[in-house]
């Protein structure tokens, strides 16, 4: 039996395309390894799930409270493996760790981000986590990481990528209007997005008589999205930038045809600012499902250098080039198939199946 | 305690259940905040379990928009005397319970009142104070 330990609220938090990711990951590893029980947290209740269907709920408001009902249930289930979800290393995680070494539990952990200090306020917790993250080496088995990392903490590293369900994903289709290249970024509005270099290069194109019909689609809301208000407001784009809102992860054709009514999407452009380079997003890897061309500003090691339907852009506070975004999309749509070499190519390397097979690979090796 | 990571468990443990309980002390001075929840989720009667600090402060919060039925306490008891507050123990409880609604106060306590509860509280009629207001 195999605990997918996460402590992320499914029901409350506002990033589905996290929820996709693990729904993702669970099925693949479900496939080869056997019926998968998964957990997450909402405050003050700590839930087991099997198949989506909650078969265990406990009150446990503190994270001493939480890693005592999971090391019960660990034990009334008899489980054998745990992959879990890193929730930043405290006392009581090492506690989990430790309750897991001593039952011979093979455990893998997956940290989204590393490094990670840039992404933490200074604080209680970050100084928690740099006094226990130590002791973590003692206790967990590998380590799966998006980073290009092979050691961290001393701990073996195995190698993930974001990835997609891809029968999650609908291949987008475009009516092409001359002279008109409509972005959309589909995100929650993170301060790391940057998408206030997209504006900023808009502001810049029209200022320096661009002919093109540039429009920008933002779906989504979160904390930056006052501030881009402000700068379309700035910068007069009104006419040029529409923001849709938030769309549930339930609205599927909504947001399809939002993607349908558009030529680029945009992914993150300022990871500058956590002093990342090389990530793999879950968006990404969607837009490349969905056969979009995109923009980011970030190395993505899943793709290969020069990729022709990515363009790159410095990871940097610069505006976007709207120029070269005109090239780029015009150099991709004379190639009529791109769409579809773009499905392929995320279908031979972007499944979950394909990602987790590392992982799958490390559960199904020799006995612990 | 004999070292320092029992002390760390205590401290850290406690520091927790604390800052729980100082916010929802914060919550529960906000009169429109309440009178809201209570219209949102349309409650008339409820008991409070929990004779503590909390659950007086919520007594004090909730009695403008509801009907609170009476205080059920493990001891039977408040932690301050009040005269106009009707405190029960656990075997009352038991026997006047109706299938009303029971909101839970004590922080640090919620999982034993959660399991001692389930026996004959239906999970959709407990509610832990900081559901009341979503946290």
């Amino acid at each position: 039996m195999l605990f997918y330990i996460t402590f992320i609220d499914f029901k409350n938090f506002n990033w589905p395309g996290k929820e996709r990711k693990i729904k993702g990951q669970i099925k693949a590893m479900e496939a080869e390894l056997g019926e998968i029980y998964y957990t997450n947290y909402s405050y003050p209740m700590i839930y087991l799930f099997k198949s989506e269907k909650v078969i265990e709920r406990q009150a446990a408001v503190t994270r001493k409270d939480r890693v005592l009902v999971l090391c019960d249930w660990i034990r009334k289930y008899g489980v054998t493996k745990t992959y879990i979800r890193y929730p930043r290393a405290s006392k009581w995680f090492i506690d989990l760790l430790k309750y897991q070494k001593e039952h011979h539990i093979k455990t893998v952990l997956e940290i989204a981000t590393f490094p990670y200090d840039g992404e933490m306020i200074e604080g209680m917790a970050k100084t928690e986590d740099m006094c226990y993250r130590k002791e973590i080496c003692k206790y967990v088995d590998r380590i799966a990481t998006y980073s290009s990392d092979s050691i961290i903490w001393g701990i073996e590293c195995i190698g993930l990528k974001n990835g997609i369900s891809a029968a999650d994903v609908i291949i987008h289709k475009k009516a092409k209007k001359d002279k008109q290249i409509v972005l959309i970024a589909v995100s929650t509005m993170i301060y790391w997005q940057g998408y206030e270099r997209i504006l900023e290069g808009m502001y810049w194109y029209y200022k320096e008589g661009g002919e093109y019909d540039i429009r920008f689609k933002m779906v989504g809301s979160g904390p930056e999205e006052q501030k881009y208000k402000d700068i379309v407001k700035k910068y007069k784009l009104d006419s040029k930038v529409e923001f849709i809102g938030r769309i549930e992860a339930l609205e599927i054709d909504r947001l399809n045809s939002q993607y349908d009514s558009s030529d680029i999407a945009v992914g993150s452009l300022g990871r500058y600012k956590n002093k990342l380079d090389t990530i793999s997003t879950i968006k990404g890897a969607e837009y490349c499902a969905k056969g979009i061309p995109f923009i980011c500003g970030h190395q993505d090691s899943r793709f290969p250098p020069g990729w022709k339907y990515m363009m790159n852009v410095s990871n940097s506070p610069n505006p976007i080039d709207m120029n070269a975004v005109i090239d780029f999309y015009n150099k991709v749509i004379s190639n009529k198939n791109y769409r579809e070499e773009m499905r392929d190519y995320a279908m031979n390397h972007l499944t979950w199946n394909i990602i987790m097979r590392p992982i799958i690979d490390y559960f199904l090796k020799e006995e612990y | 305690m004999e070292n320092k990571d029992e002390l760390i468990d205590f401290y850290g443990y406690n520091y927790e259940i604390w800052l729980r309980a100082y916010q929802a002390m914060g919550r529960l001075l906000d009169k429109n905040l309440i009178a809201n929840e209570v219209k949102k989720r349309k409650i008339n009667d409820i008991y409070i379990y929990g004779g503590g600090y909390l659950g007086i402060q919520f007594y004090y919060a909730i009695v403008p928009f509801v009907n609170v039925l009476s205080i059920v306490d493990k001891k039977g008891q408040l932690k301050l005397a009040n005269e106009n507050m009707s405190v029960i123990d656990m075997d009352t409880f038991r026997d006047y319970y109706r299938d009303e609604l029971v909101v839970i106060t004590p922080i640090q306590y919620y999982m034993e009142i959660y399991n001692e509860l389930k026996s004959f509280v239906l999970d959709d009629k407990m509610l832990f104070l900081e559901e009341l207001w979503g946290k």
